[in-house]
């Protein structure tokens, strides 16, 4: 069965790159605009008893941010998955702020291909 | 749908929304400067816009989106306020915005270019920015300066026990391990898992030491950690150094139950559980753990290599650190020597007590011997300088020489070593300069045309010897004679060959016809007696006339510390250094005779020595002023035997030198002080000192 990675972010440029990498290296790949919608998904798949293995998130959105969503993951059921935040050079202090609420890495904005996966395959196997 | 576009049309779609809805915050931030929300919303279009060209390699509009959001971000943070003319600027940004949708990332660079990089600037020079391009260079990894060189790698790993709710597993980080290195060694500690049924399954109880081999550069292994490295401990080592084509020198020091627990193979309570038993640790292992023998051989096997290479690594220890370590451990002994003997006046009484002391004091002089250890380093360094030096000067004076070296593995107290060099070199220059002859004269004197020079290093008696030995024309005894004749230091009679040598170590004293560049500088051998005598040696001369001329160095193994007797004087106790002491005699009557002129004088084996009270010289109150009450030490000084009267011996005993200069000052006759046992202090004799004190000697 397919791993299943979650992308929660704004930027549909973003979501769809990501989307293009992962599903092209095999994950099956669900996206969110925002933290609140990334945990409406994970309602539904929590409902469905279905699992997840790895969510991606943005931390500058409108609506959710990112770190207000790590930390409402970590409160429950998926708190053990793996959480990647996406960041940007600019945002070094988000790094730890996103480690500290609960995250598991971080991926520096812009990235290559490679390079997601790399950290993927950190995570998931 | 969105999967049937492209990447770039997806982002082109994205960006002009964004772009539209970034002119109408703008137009509304306008009328409304002091809108926070505006400007938050703003900053999350512009950053998103950077996040989302770079996934499109759009990099001049990356770089561009950078410059925006580094303005916004200055807004955001209050450093730089909103002005009609930074509104007007991120305008005239829309509009350069639009313009890049309208070209490809490859074209936009000869399209556009120009007038992106003059906005860049005008956003730079906006008053009261100052954006460096050097902030971002700071940022390029420094990746480059990896070596790809194969290095070992010491790696443990202790993770916080909650890992597992921050999303990471480290079985995830030890395959990622092994795909970029060879894992040596890999030990799991268990030690820590509890009983099963306090075992919380969401816990982490182990933690892990590996050893790995990589070629990758050392950041591809520290990324493996990048995302654990904050909170959890991590600590790597490049242990390359420690092996040797691929055998661990570090075995050589270990026991074997250290190595087989280390590599994982026995727990550490295992293995003390084991040592009770006290059996041979390999039998042992292999009887009770179905230990298999091949790796007990192994293992020995590693170590026996390891133990055969027995390089010894090395760690940089501040000197003055171990100065003070070897004073306290010097104390340490002093004081548990006294409690020894405090207990042993009463061992009568409790025999344990005594015993248990007496290891005490044994483990106490075992500690201070090694402590000293680590203070010794070989001479050979110094000893590998000079064979330069004998070369060099050996060509400047056309000589052919050759230098023989000895006992260069004989170990010294580092501030020793660094203290005899330059009398060192003084002795070896001038063996080769006045000492070995010019190849004429050898021929001549029907010797090899090539000189000799030896140097010596060993231990004899708990000292250091260190000789300079030349196979020259010997010393010319007559000369000596004129020369001192000349100085009026010497009125004729027999001396003995010592006498006559004595002269060559006062200051001015050379008999060498020329002054040559070699060794004739101003800097003769008295200031080679004065250097050896303040680190408490001595000097000797041998010479035999056509034969060659041996310069023997006596050093203390250490300066810290020093055998001494206890003496009293009244009140006073002073403590004399046991190697300047001949004898001590407890006189008869009528032994002291006064010579006018002269002082006083005693009868030493049939001949006069003279007689100093130590009382008067240092102004102590006494009642015992009758020689025949007292004790008088022979002493042997540079000149001279002496007489030195005291009150009594009170025992001999080691002592750690203070020096007085540091604490008080210099004071002639004593070169340090002592804190006994009892917390009393004792001043220390300076022999020589004392000799030019009640002599007035030149040297």
């Amino acid at each position: 069965m397919n791993k299943r990675i979650l992308i929660v972010d704004d930027s549909a440029t973003l979501r769809a790159s990501v989307n293009f990498v992962l599903t092209d290296a095999g994950y099956e790949v669900v996206q969110a605009k925002n933290g609140e919608e990334g945990l409406d998904i994970l309602k539904r798949l929590k409902v469905s008893s279905s699992k997840i293995d790895m969510i991606i998130s943005d931390i500058n959105m409108p609506v959710m941010d990112g770190i207000t969503f790590v930390k409402e993951v970590k409160k429950g059921e998926f708190r053990f998955v793996p959480i990647l935040i996406l960041t940007t050079e600019s945002e070094n202090a988000k790094k730890m702020e996103g480690k500290a609420a609960g995250a598991s890495g971080w991926l520096v904005k812009p990235f290559k291909p490679e390079q997601l996966l790399w950290v993927v395959k950190k995570f998931v196997r | 749908m969105a999967e049937k576009k492209t990447l770039y049309e997806i982002f082109t779609e994205e960006a002009s929304e964004i772009i539209s809805m970034l002119e109408n915050d703008l137009l509304e931030l306008e009328t409304d400067i002091e809108n926070k929300n505006l400007v938050n919303s703003i900053f999350r279009y512009i950053h998103t816009l950077k996040g989302s060209s770079g996934m499109v390699d759009y990099f001049l509009l990356t770089k561009f989106t950078h410059e925006l959001e580094n303005i916004l971000a200055r807004i955001r943070s209050g450093d730089l306020k909103i002005t009609p003319g930074l509104i007007n600027l991120f305008l005239s940004a829309i509009d350069t915005l639009k313009q890049f949708l309208l070209y490809k990332p490859e074209n936009a660079e000869d399209n556009i270019g120009l007038e992106v990089r003059a906005l860049i600037e005008g956003i730079r020079k906006f008053k009261g920015l100052d954006i460096s391009e050097s902030d971002k260079e700071k940022k390029i990894p420094s990746s480059a300066k990896d070596n790809f060189e194969e290095k070992i790698l010491q790696i443990s790993m202790k993770f916080r026990p909650d890992i597992f709710e921050t999303g990471t597993d480290p079985l995830m980080l030890l395959r990622e391990l092994s795909e970029v290195s060879e894992i040596i060694r890999i030990k799991a500690n268990t030690e820590s898992i509890p009983a099963i049924e306090k075992l919380q399954y969401e816990r982490l109880y182990l933690s892990w030491e590996m050893l790995l081999k990589t070629d990758r550069p050392l950041s591809t292994i520290e990324n493996i950690f990048i995302f654990v490295k904050e909170d959890n401990t991590i600590v790597m080592e490049d242990v390359t150094d420690k092996f040797i084509g691929g055998i661990d020198t570090r075995y050589a020091d270990k026991m074997l139950g250290e190595i087989l627990e280390e590599e994982g193979y026995v727990t550490e309570s295992e293995l003390l559980e084991i040592i009770d038993n006290q059996k041979k640790m390999g039998e042992i292992l292999v009887d009770s753990k179905n230990l298999d023998t091949n790796i007990v051989d192994k293992v020995l096997e590693s170590q026996k290599k390891s133990r055969d290479l027995q390089i010894s690594s090395t760690i940089r220890v501040d000197a003055s650190k171990l100065d003070k370590l070897v004073n306290i451990v010097g104390e340490l002994v002093i004081s548990i020597a006294r409690i020894n003997q405090l207990v042993s006046e009463q061992s009568y009484k409790n025999r344990d007590l005594y015993d248990a002391s007496e290891q005490l004091e044994r483990i106490s002089r075992y500690v201070q011997e090694q402590v000293m250890k680590v203070r010794m380093v070989p001479i050979e360094g110094t000893f590998r300088r000079f064979q330069r030096i004998v070369r060099d000067t050996a060509r400047e004076l056309d000589k052919r020489i050759n230098l023989f070296m000895s006992g260069s593995d004989t170990e010294l107290d580092k501030t020793l070593i660094e203290q005899i060099e330059d009398p060192l070199k003084h002795l070896i220059r001038n063996a080769v300069d006045h000492g070995v002859g010019s190849p004429d004269e050898r021929i001549a004197a029907g010797k090899p045309v090539e000189g000799s020079i030896w140097l010596r290093a060993y231990q004899q008696e708990g000292k250091i010897i260190i000789e300079v030995e030349d196979d020259g024309k010997g010393i010319d005894k007559k000369a000596i004679l004129r020369k001192a004749g000349e100085k009026g230091l010497y009125k004729g009679g027999d001396l003995s060959n010592k006498e006559i040598y004595n002269f060559l170590f006062l200051p001015g004293f050379t008999t060498a016809k020329h002054v040559s560049e070699i060794s004739g500088r101003g800097v003769g051998l008295d200031v080679v007696r004065k250097n050896i005598e303040s680190l408490r040696g001595s000097i000797d001369v041998f010479s035999e006339t056509g034969k060659g001329t041996l310069f023997r160095l006596k050093l203390p193994l250490t300066l810290a510390i020093i055998e001494g007797m206890q003496v009293s004087i009244g009140e006073e106790i002073i403590t004399v250094p046991l190697f300047s002491i001949v004898e001590a005699v407890r006189p008869e009557d009528n032994i002291v005779k006064t010579i006018e002129g002269k002082g006083e004088l005693m009868e030493f084996r049939e001949s006069y020595i003279p007689l100093l009270r130590l009382y008067e010289i240092f102004g102590f109150e006494t009642k015992v002023k009758d020689p025949a009450n007292a004790l008088i030490l022979i002493l042997e000084g540079h000149h001279r035997k002496i007489g030195l009267m005291v009150d009594d011996v009170i025992g001999q005993q080691q002592v750690v030198i203070k020096s007085l200069e540091k604490n008080y000052r210099q004071v002639p006759g004593i070169s340090g002080a002592t804190v006994l046992g009892g917390g009393k202090i004792s001043l220390i004799l300076d022999v020589y000192g004392l000799e030019k004190l009640a002599f007035g000697d030149m040297t």
